[in-house]
């Protein structure tokens, strides 16, 4: 494989590197004025693996929000599973604020554990907040083939009900622990399900008396008759679900405050104010582009935009309803050991 | 049902759909070769670039490439002792000793031939259990999952014979690793030192590529060796050697479809993992193996058993989906991912009306399974100089890649840190004759064990009756002990019967 090297080829070489590196430089150098954002692909975290429900949604953003930024750059779904969120979360806290590296939050998850640990990595209240995505509101189900039907049934069981659940710091095991301590259902936690898949499989086997579960998740299992929906949690009935009662109407209007989920989109403390506004604006005009709303309807993964300052504020007040149920979310820790 | 399956056929030659499953098992042949890199890597990568296809395309990609990834992942195996995903693990113990003795196009037919039919056998249970599909995944609950892992953890006993002490601790040290990090049930974090990093526990993919490859690197170096195959054992001829390997699978069929049943049924029960289909079939076929002292020095029967129950595990994986619209594995969840933001919603209803994506599914897997191990028999003949090439050529590749495979996964420099840690213990273990085998079966089963153990007393408000009131489980159970009891009675009769004999011959003697 011996080449004679010719003094001509070993110049177009080095010129030919040269017009590959001088553009690369240009790029690097204008890429941090923040004058033209973006310049550069957007690294878009999310706390947890391929498949999920932040998967998808971030997939989905990935797809349709470039075209909205000011300039087509393009955006990267990074997975950054691990430890209930707090990876991913003190991932994108710690991240430079040029507005290169955004990402979701799970809340109330992130708001708990911050409030429940010494040493989270993050500080919530100071993240820059560009929006929220979706609320997800959930509903209280019992497998299709169970005698329960209402909550009088689920407290007149004879024995404590059992919840399946992920495990400690989950939004589901919050949800379970907090709306049964509420309404007054006498209850057990099965945990160390590995997704929300298992817990339902789980519930399904009737390992499980009831779960918690996003409405839109489990709607497919509820049309085949798998599994029943008692409880709404929250203020308003669905309009897919019309018939399922909400924790409000059954005279628990606490359980509300603390039964959603918010997906929400943020990024480190501190991005500069033009940075933060594009990308907000961005966020918010990918949201309602039509396309992307046939898609959400279609695909039943619903997207209800709340903009940044209705974001800033719900984060905050997500800090004083959890500080109220602190001590009820360790007791509960305690029971599993 | 059958009309689905017509339609998938008619599909299949529309729209350049066979096109779609050749590049889906190339992909996913590339992707199951390079370590760290597999099948969740795989189809997130590709999910962009199907927005522009058809559904049905981006199906028959999609499967295409969950199929091929097992075998593609065996070959690194098999000659570098690379596990080129973690449901190959288990393919290291026996395939990389038999590339060790020269025999590595054996090993590869082998892998070739037990993951194609692996995968048509879990299809076909898939297929005939389809009008009970909903009862088969409701039937393995905590308590039965717990029974299947202790049979797994059993094995650790019948893999230390010889060496019984070495092998039952370092079992331990694997059980006590697995331990490391959150408990998934309490969320309590143990000997996590206050890291993030440790919080999810030791993974599993840095752990084996420590303990097998970069081991292997470090005993390479530091024996002198001049290539894989110690060169003294004589010639190896790898053309027959590939079919020989074929025929290796007929001659152990039993072992063989074995596997696959294992496979398919831990691929039915959502969130256990490949890797743990892997290893309880190939801990099951030493403990009924007739040559258990042959494991993990290049067991034919452990090549075959590991490698037909992940390529099964697919079916399997297909059951909890087509029953419920539930994903069974990481590749299913990413599968019916890709569903939702093409516009489908995944559930029940789904596959009711659209019965063929399961067919297209079907299709895809088997047709990309055969393609690949077509492939990889006519390539095994050029793969198997691998283990004759100079080890400063190996060396220097096998670690780069094992390390550039352990950082991207999740783009973590711990990672690589584990890993390296773990090649220094695997190299010191192996020096001073501990097993690393019992070690990695009790990292795989340790955690599933702690979990269901727990979770099956939850279910029963604590009480340990739960094991035994449930009809399955306490068949399990009494097969359990029937199998732990047996060799100690076999051991004491033939004890009983040899002086008994004596006797008789003294007084004969008389």
């Amino acid at each position: 494989m011996q080449k004679k090297s010719n003094p001509l080829v070993k110049l177009f070489h080095f010129v030919l590197t040269l017009l590959l590196i001088i553009p690369a430089v240009f790029l690097l150098s204008s890429a941090s004025s923040a004058e033209s954002f973006p310049q550069r692909p957007i690294s878009f975290m999310l706390p947890g693996g391929p498949g999920g429900g932040f998967d998808t949604y971030t997939r989905a953003l990935a797809r349709f929000m470039p075209k909205h930024l000011p300039r087509e750059v393009n955006i990267v779904a990074v997975n950054m599973p691990g430890a209930g969120g707090k990876v991913c979360t003190s991932y994108i806290y710690r991240s430079k604020p040029n507005g290169y590296t955004i990402g979701f939050f799970n809340q109330p998850g992130t708001v708990v554990t911050e409030l429940l640990e010494r040493n989270p990595g993050y500080k919530v209240r100071e993240v820059t907040w560009l929006g929220t995505v979706a609320t997800v509101t959930y509903v209280m189900l019992v497998p299709g083939s169970s005698n329960i039907k209402t909550l009088e049934d689920l407290k007149k069981l004879g024995r404590p009900v059992k919840f399946g659940s992920n495990g400690f710091g989950q939004t589901d095991f919050l949800i379970d622990i907090l709306a049964s301590e509420e309404m007054g259902i006498p209850f057990v936690m099965v945990t160390g399900y590995t997704g929300s898949a298992a817990v339902m499989v789980a519930a399904l086997r009737g390992d499980v008396d009831a779960m918690s579960y996003p409405i839109s998740s489990a709607l497919p299992n509820i049309k085949s008759g798998d599994l029943r929906p008692i409880i709404l949690l929250g203020d308003k009935r669905s309009d897919i679900l019309p018939d399922v009662p909400t924790s409000t109407e059954l005279g628990f209007p606490n359980v509300a405050n603390f039964a959603s989920m918010y997906r929400m989109v943020g990024g480190p403390p501190k991005i500069p104010g033009s940075i933060k506004n594009v990308l907000a604006g961005a966020l918010e005009k990918t949201i309602k582009d039509p396309e992307v709303q046939a898609w959400s309807k279609k695909a039943n993964r619903p997207l209800n935009f709340i903009n940044v300052d209705k974001t800033n504020e719900i984060a905050d007040s997500m800090f004083k309803t959890f500080q109220k149920y602190l001590d009820t979310i360790k007791k509960h820790k305690e029971k599993l050991n | 049902m059958i009309e689905g399956m017509q339609a998938a056929f008619l599909l299949l030659f529309q729209h350049g759909n066979i096109i779609w499953i050749l590049l889906g098992t190339f992909f996913g042949l590339i992707y199951g070769v390079l370590p760290g890199l597999g099948g969740v890597a795989a189809l997130t990568l590709l999910l962009p670039f199907t927005f522009g296809m058809g559904t049905n395309s981006a199906i028959f990609l999609f499967a295409g490439v969950m199929g091929a990834v097992p075998f593609g992942g065996s070959i690194s195996a098999i000659l570098i002792n690379t596990p080129g995903t973690p449901t190959n693990a288990a393919t290291c113990l026996d395939g990389y000793p038999m590339t060790q003795r020269g025999e590595a196009g054996k090993a590869l037919g082998i892998s070739a031939t037990s993951s194609a039919l692996g995968a048509v056998v879990g299809i076909i249970i898939l297929i005939i259990l389809m009008p009970v599909l909903r009862f088969i995944v409701l039937l393995f609950g905590p308590p039965e999952f717990l029974m299947l892992i202790l049979f797994g953890l059993a094995s650790i006993i019948v893999a230390s014979k010889g060496n019984m002490v070495k092998g039952l601790l370092s079992g331990a040290i694997g059980i006590m690793l697995s331990f490391v990090g959150a408990s998934l049930i309490t969320g309590m974090p143990r000997y996590a030192f206050e890291t993030n990093y440790l919080w999810d526990g030791i993974k599993i993919i840095p752990l084996m590529i420590g303990l097998f490859a970069i081991s292997e690197i470090l005993t390479l170096a530091s024996k002198g060796s001049e290539s894989i195959v110690d060169l003294n054992v004589g010639k190896i001829s790898t053309g027959s050697q590939v079919f020989k390997g074929v025929a290796a699978v007929f001659e152990n069929l039993g072992v063989f479809f074995r596997g696959s049943a294992i496979g398919t049924l831990i691929g039915l029960i959502p969130g256990v993992g490949g890797a743990a289909a892997n290893f309880i079939s190939y801990s099951t076929a030493l403990q009924v193996s007739k040559n258990p002292q042959e494991f993990g020095k290049g067991s034919v029967e452990g090549v075959i058993a590991a490698e037909s129950a992940n390529n099964a595990k697919d079916g399997g994986a297909l059951i909890p989906t087509v029953a419920f619209g539930i994903p069974g594995s990481a590749e299913m969840a990413v599968l019916l991912g890709a569903f939702i933001l093409h516009g489908l919603v995944p559930g029940p209803a789904l596959l009711k009306d659209h019965v063929e994506i399961v067919w297209i599914i079907i299709i895809a897997l088997v047709l990309s399974n055969l393609l690949a191990a077509v492939i990889g028999l006519f390539f095994a003949r050029y793969l198997c100089k691998i283990a004759l090439t100079p080890v400063y050529y190996i060396i220097p590749v096998v670690a780069v890649l094992c390390y550039v495979g352990v950082f991207v996964m999740h783009r973590s420099i711990f990672d690589v840190v584990v890993a390296v840690i773990f090649g220094f213990v695997g190299f010191g273990l192996r020096r001073h004759g501990y097993s690393v085998i019992t070690l990695t079966i009790g990292f795989i089963l340790g955690r599933l064990a702690e979990v269901s153990f727990h979770q099956s007393l939850m279910m029963g408000y604590n009480n340990y009756l739960i094991f035994f009131q449930r009809p399955l489980s306490l068949a399990l159970f009494c097969f359990f002990v029937i199998i732990l009891i047996f060799p100690i009675v076999r051991k004491f009769v033939s004890s009983n019967k040899v002086p008994a004999q004596k006797e008789i011959r003294q007084s004969g003697s008389e």
